[in-house]
């Protein structure tokens, strides 16, 4: 049963209309005669073992096949697609989504999502690119002026979620055009300096031969991976993104875990900004409009459970790994900017169903998840 | 007469004459030879049920015996595998809750079909307005005519068009009741209808369930309440393992012999023999406790090896206490445990605290279901599976075993996932998660609700053990043989505060007596 | 005892309280801002096709649904409507009813996978919405074009004195009136309310997913032709703005995001809110991107406000 009711953010008694007063006490009676027939308590579709494995984490194993399948197209139709001068570009493109997309997995896992990242990339990247007026004379401060706006962006999109009990949709939604109207008003409607030279050089530089995006989606990954497996953040994650008032009564300080995903992905965002500043070697006001919803995706098509509790940010590498891939893989079948889009579209489609299982249930699944019953007050 | 589902002109109900009407007689309900599996494991083997017109036929088994399942089959939500159900001679296709309701078959579920956002009155006549035009639903007639029908039953719920999410659950189920009785049925189908109800309102039911059969109709009645069966049932079918195990009639079976079929086996609950393991330590000093509207000026004591009970009618008050205990919910009052006050604040701080709560509702509140059983009997206990936030696998390791052996958990793998467990083992896993804490005051809520009777009995020598290295257990049943034989102490809660108080040895009666007699005016005498 | 009456819920009398502050904050900084018949239809044009799409958007929030592709079937009708401006006569009002029914089977398309598939509607209209964007740049490959005229006149101009504008947005409302108590929003209500016991009960789900979102591509087709008229053009793009939007106007409104509650006269009231705040910004002066910012942060006060009052309700039930 991944659908659970949950209670309200403060401590509350369980409403009286979730008790079921039955002595049975049983919320899915056929489940339980099912394993009750079996006092053993072992089921054929256990995750024992190795074939356990691959069946828990199958929609992630189907995302790095299409990732597999994809490159094949794209090697088979191109020659030199398999080189690495450009694997190491697409890695690059990659990178930004990947990036972007730790964040949205801790968000997604606990039946969240973080609209607020288009604004929040671009005023990390505008306001350090109006404050460094072009030298690299403060780059530190300003930095950490940045990552601490960062820090108070995801700060209040965590506490309206976890203290308020706003759904994480419309909270992230609402910090994204507020801040949309704090950098129009703050930029008067454009920029007009560049990035400093020493930014854009550094970014655009390689380390041992990687370029340093890359490598900064490498540490990211590995921190992600770590926080996810090896920590007790992890488990408490995804025992709150499971039955958030269970975790409760386990004594997970709920509201404070879900406080981390957001900070992460406003920090997240924000370094995408930096990063793509560097990159492109300018700031824009519409530098975040393409990045809404493609972190959302990447998780989904990665095996990530929309309505929490279950995935893993190895699946959405392979989300980014994809989203990437058919970005660059559309214009060459198709030449006009209409039909790649319309393709692009199609395969989203695809790539959703082919997640399987995990993208089902109804409605809008961060919306309605027992995160949001959890934390809005329960639903009978 | 015949089919009386469906009917447009729903009037006023008197209490009596629910019915289908005079002349409803005939070949009664046959379910032969019913099967039906979930993945590979079979819930119903080849279970037959018979039952007459005219008759309140009860019937029972333990959790997983299959009787929801064939509720499921007769109320068209399940499909069934194979088998034959036919009513009045004419074999039935029950392909969906539609195909039910029009064979004449009203169900009353157990987890109610009460749509929780529409009106009291939307919910009552759903499908079956009193007056439609070009698709639209006029109010005030359903209002009106919604009125009149519970007036009928002598209900009266107030403001019909607020939602049913603003109902209490006994009325809940009390309009659930109503909704399948005004459709008329042939053949009506309660599912555990009692679960919340107050005893009045269980009494009107049996009025209403006797009168449905005097007017001939076909009454089936599944409950766990042994009593409740045998009190309004002519006629028992026991199930078990899937199948049907005997069919009787009610005078010919006592509660014993009905236990008996049920477990397939003479039974003697087992309880660990009596020991006195009270010592003269206080595990938990509670002094005015109070958590409005629910919980009034509670005082309370629990000494080393001492089991208190708590005992009380459904909603007085028992929930609000633990989950304040537990600092689950906001309270005023002191709460000491082993003489160091522990502020109420958040269950992380409780179970630092040394106190350990298993909950009510292992689905919903207690395991994250789609979560490993490793990860969940670790999950109060990380800290001490971890270094500086990162986990020891060996210590988990250590963790999950000491468990497994402790509760004698039945699994192959800690990789699997909790839902693949059987209710009994998964409250052990709920158990184990709870004890890994070594908590010194153990709130149990239910805890040996829908868990068999071989896994009950581990329970109450586990609460026995832990009594005897000087823990403290407060715990609440709905069962009042484990009062008897488990406390040392039983306080009866009403209303949110201590009713009554008695002390071992207890009988029955008389804690039932408390427990009534808090909703009542009759004075009762502790035992 | 129950009381008898009905209080009506606090998340929907909510926008009303919005657009009364905003009126008199704007009125107390401007008076003279609303000087005639034509000021009250140039609001009103605005306030229409966000009005009807949030209205559709409300009924898939009742049934736990979102869609996403109204953006799309915006733009592609704008689009198409901006290449046929030498269209006249009849083929004019034919090719209108035309636009509708590409609406309709856009929103049926929808409906139908995500009935059958039971795949999340965000996901589902995420992707269709990309398809009828990149269709929408196929017809029309640059923003411009031209409306044919027999659509310019039928929806532009007043009806005895009264700007059509404001009648379609009343119309709206009058629709709700009949909408609110049907059969069809009852059933959608219930879907979302909670799924399974809708089931139970015999809703007729899969029948009333398709329904919903072929209302919701309709609504959007109808605020397309109107945004095209109103602007005389086309742009592969008209649509996307109007999806955020939708949902901040059903959030103002008071809807639950969670299904079963709420009222399209509420969304629209609250579009209409959402809409008078760069007005408000006009009026006084300061940096109209200030009214970027306020309009977030309405739609966060807005939603707060909603949450905190579940909370009271749930304390007050507990």
């Amino acid at each position: 049963m991944t659908d659970q009711e949950r209670e309200g953010a403060t401590p509350a008694v369980l409403p009286e209309d979730d008790r079921r007063a039955a002595d049975t006490g049983e919320a899915a009676a056929g489940a339980d005669e099912a394993a009750s027939a079996n006092p053993e308590g072992e089921q054929a579709g256990g995750y024992a073992g190795l074939a356990g494995l691959a069946r828990r984490y199958r929609p992630t194993i189907i995302a790095y096949g299409l990732v597999l399948v994809l490159f094949a197209i794209g090697t088979i139709h191109t020659p030199g697609f398999a080189g690495w001068t450009n694997i190491r570009t697409l890695l690059v493109f990659g990178s930004f989504i990947g990036i972007i997309g730790f964040g949205q997995t801790l968000c997604i896992l606990t039946g969240g999502i973080d609209l607020s990242v288009p604004w929040t990339l671009t005023g990390a990247a505008v306001l350090s690119s109006v404050l460094l007026k072009g030298s690299d004379a403060n780059f530190v401060p300003v930095c950490l002026l940045v990552a601490g706006l960062a820090i108070g962006i995801g700060l209040i999109n965590g506490i309206g979620v976890a203290y308020v009990g706003v759904p994480p949709i419309i909270m992230t939604l609402g910090m994204n055009g507020a801040l949309q109207g704090l950098l129009l008003v703050y930029t008067n409607g454009g920029i007009s300096s560049s990035p400093p030279q020493g930014l854009v050089n550094a970014v655009t530089d390689q380390v041992l031969g990687i370029p340093v995006i890359l490598l900064s989606w490498i540490v990211v990954a590995v921190i992600a991976i770590v926080l996810l497996s090896a920590t007790t953040f992890g488990r408490r994650l995804y025992a709150v993104g499971t039955n958030a008032s269970a975790a409760k009564l386990a004594g997970v300080r709920v509201q404070r875990v879900l406080l981390v995903p957001y900070i992460v992905s406003a920090l997240g965002a924000s370094l995408a900004g930096l990063l793509l500043m560097g990159f492109t070697g300018q700031a824009y006001l519409t530098m975040g409009d393409p990045y809404l919803f493609t972190g959302a995706v990447a998780v989904a098509v990665g095996g990530t459970s929309i309505l929490g509790g279950k995935g893993h940010y190895v699946g959405t590498i392979a989300g980014a790994l994809i989203l990437t891939l058919v970005s660059a893989l559309l214009p060459l079948f198709w030449t006009s900017a209409a039909g790649v889009q319309i393709a692009d579209g199609a395969i989203l489609l695809g790539a959703v169903y082919a997640a399987g299982r995990r993208a089902r249930g109804n409605g809008t699944g961060w919306l309605r998840h027992s995160l949001a019953s959890f934390v809005a007050g329960n639903k009978a | 007469m015949g089919n009386a589902v469906g009917s447009s002109n729903p009037g006023p109900a008197p209490v009596e004459g629910h019915g289908p009407g005079p002349g409803g007689e005939g070949l009664g309900l046959q379910m032969l030879g019913i099967v039906k599996s979930y993945g590979g494991v079979r819930a119903l083997r080849g279970a037959s049920l018979e039952g007459s017109f005219g008759e309140v036929h009860g019937l029972v088994g333990e959790n997983g015996a299959g009787k929801s399942t064939l509720v499921k089959v007769l109320s068209g939500a399940v499909a069934p595998d194979g088998g034959t159900v036919t009513l009045n001679g004419r074999e039935l296709r029950l392909s969906s809750p539609r195909d039910a309701v029009d064979a004449g078959i009203g169900t009353v579920f157990q987890e109610l079909s009460l749509i929780p956002d529409l009106s009291i009155a939307a919910n009552l006549f759903y499908g079956r307005e009193p007056q439609v035009r070009l698709g639209r639903v006029s109010q005030r007639a359903l209002v009106s005519s919604a009125r009149q029908a519970l007036a009928g039953y002598r209900l009266d719920y107030g403001d019909l068009r607020r939602p049913v999410r603003s109902l209490r659950l006994s009325e809940r189920q009390v309009l659930e009741i109503v909704k399948t009785l005004m459709r008329r049925p042939r053949v009506l189908l309660l599912d555990e209808p009692t679960s919340a109800l107050l005893p009045q309102q269980v009494d009107w039911l049996f009025t209403a369930v006797r009168q449905f059969a005097r007017d001939g109709g076909l009454v089936l009645f599944i409950s766990h309440r042994l009593a409740e069966v045998e009190a309004l049932c002519d006629r028992i079918t026991v199930f078990r393992n899937g199948l049907d195990v005997g069919s009787r009639s009610a005078e010919d079976l006592d509660e014993a012999r009905l236990v008996e079929m049920m477990l397939g086996r003479s039974v003697q609950r087992v309880y660990p023999p009596r020991e006195s393991t009270v010592g003269e330590g206080v595990v938990c000093r509670v002094k005015g406790l109070s958590s409005p509207p629910a919980l009034h000026e509670v005082d309370l004591e629990v000494r080393s090896g001492e089991i208190v009970g708590v005992a009380g009618l459904d909603g007085q008050g028992q929930a609000e206490l633990f989950l304040a205990l537990f600092g689950a919910r906001a309270a005023r009052g002191e709460v000491e445990v082993e003489g160091r006050p522990m502020h109420h604040a958040a269950p992380a701080r409780a179970l630092r605290s040394g106190v350990g709560l298993v909950p009510e509702d292992r689905a919903r509140d207690g395991l994250c279901l789609s979560l490993t059983i490793r990860d969940n009997l670790a999950l109060s206990s990380l800290r001490d599976v971890s270094r500086m936030g990162f986990l020891r696998r060996a210590r988990m390791r250590a963790l999950v075993d000491g468990a497994q052996r402790r509760l004698k958990i039945k699994f192959a793998d800690p990789r699997q996932q909790v839902s693949s467990l059987s209710g009994g083992n998964q409250q052990k896993v709920l158990l184990g998660r709870v004890l890994a804490c070594s908590p010194r005051l153990l709130l149990m809520f239910d805890a040996t609700r829908g868990v068999d009777v071989g896994t009950k009995s581990e329970i109450y020598a586990l609460m026995r053990a832990e009594c005897s290295r000087g823990v403290g257990i407060i715990f609440y049943s709905s069962d009042v043989a484990e009062l008897v034989n488990m406390a040392d102490r039983v306080i009866v809660l009403h209303d949110g505060a201590v009713f009554r108080h008695l002390q071992a040895p207890m009988t029955e009666e008389s804690i039932v007596a408390a427990v009534v007699g808090g909703a009542g005016p009759t004075a009762l005498v502790a035992s | 005892m129950y009381s008898r009456l009905s209080v009506p819920s606090l998340s929907t009398v909510m926008p009303y309280i919005y657009v009364a502050v905003l009126a008199i904050a704007i009125l107390a900084v401007e008076p003279a801002l609303i000087d005639g018949p034509d000021a009250i239809d140039v609001r009103f044009s605005a306030v229409f096709p966000l009005a009807i799409v949030a209205f559709a958007q409300t009924l898939n929030l009742f049934t736990r649904g979102i869609d996403l592709s109204i953006g799309g079937t915006i733009s592609v009708t704008t689009s198409i409507l901006a290449v046929s401006g030498s269209v006249k006569g009849a083929d004019a009002y034919l090719e209108l009813l035309g636009m509708i029914g590409l609406g309709i089977f856009i929103g049926a398309v929808n409906g139908l996978v995500i009935a059958y598939s039971g795949l999340q509607p965000f996901l589902v209209t995420l992707a269709t919405w990309t398809i009828w964007d990149g269709i929408a740049l196929a017809v029309l490959p640059i923003e411009g074009g031209s409306v044919p005229g027999p659509a310019t006149s039928l929806i532009l101009g007043p009806i005895a004195g009264v700007p059509k504008s404001v009648l379609c947005t009343g119309a709206l409302f009058v629709l709700w009136a009949w909408l609110r108590h049907s059969r069809f929003v009852r059933d959608l209500r219930a879907m979302g309310s909670d799924a399974e016991r809708a089931r139970l009960i015999g809703v007729r789900m899969f029948t009333r997913t398709v329904q919903c979102y072929a209302f919701s591509g309709a609504c959007a087709a109808i605020a397309g032709i109107w945004i095209a008229v109103q602007e005389a053009s086309g742009s592969p793009t008209a649509g996307d703005e109007y999806i955020l939007t939708s949902i901040a106007a059903v959030v103002i409104g008071g809807a639950s995001i969670f299904g079963g509650t709420g009222s399209a006269a509420a969304s629209m009231v609250g579009a209409v809110a959402y809409l008078m705040i760069p007005d408000l910004i006009a009026a006084t002066n300061i940096s109209s991107f200030w009214s970027v910012f306020l309009q977030g942060f309405l739609l966060i006060v807005a939603v707060t406000l909603s949450a905190l009052a579940i909370r009271v309700r749930d304390r007050k039930l507990a």
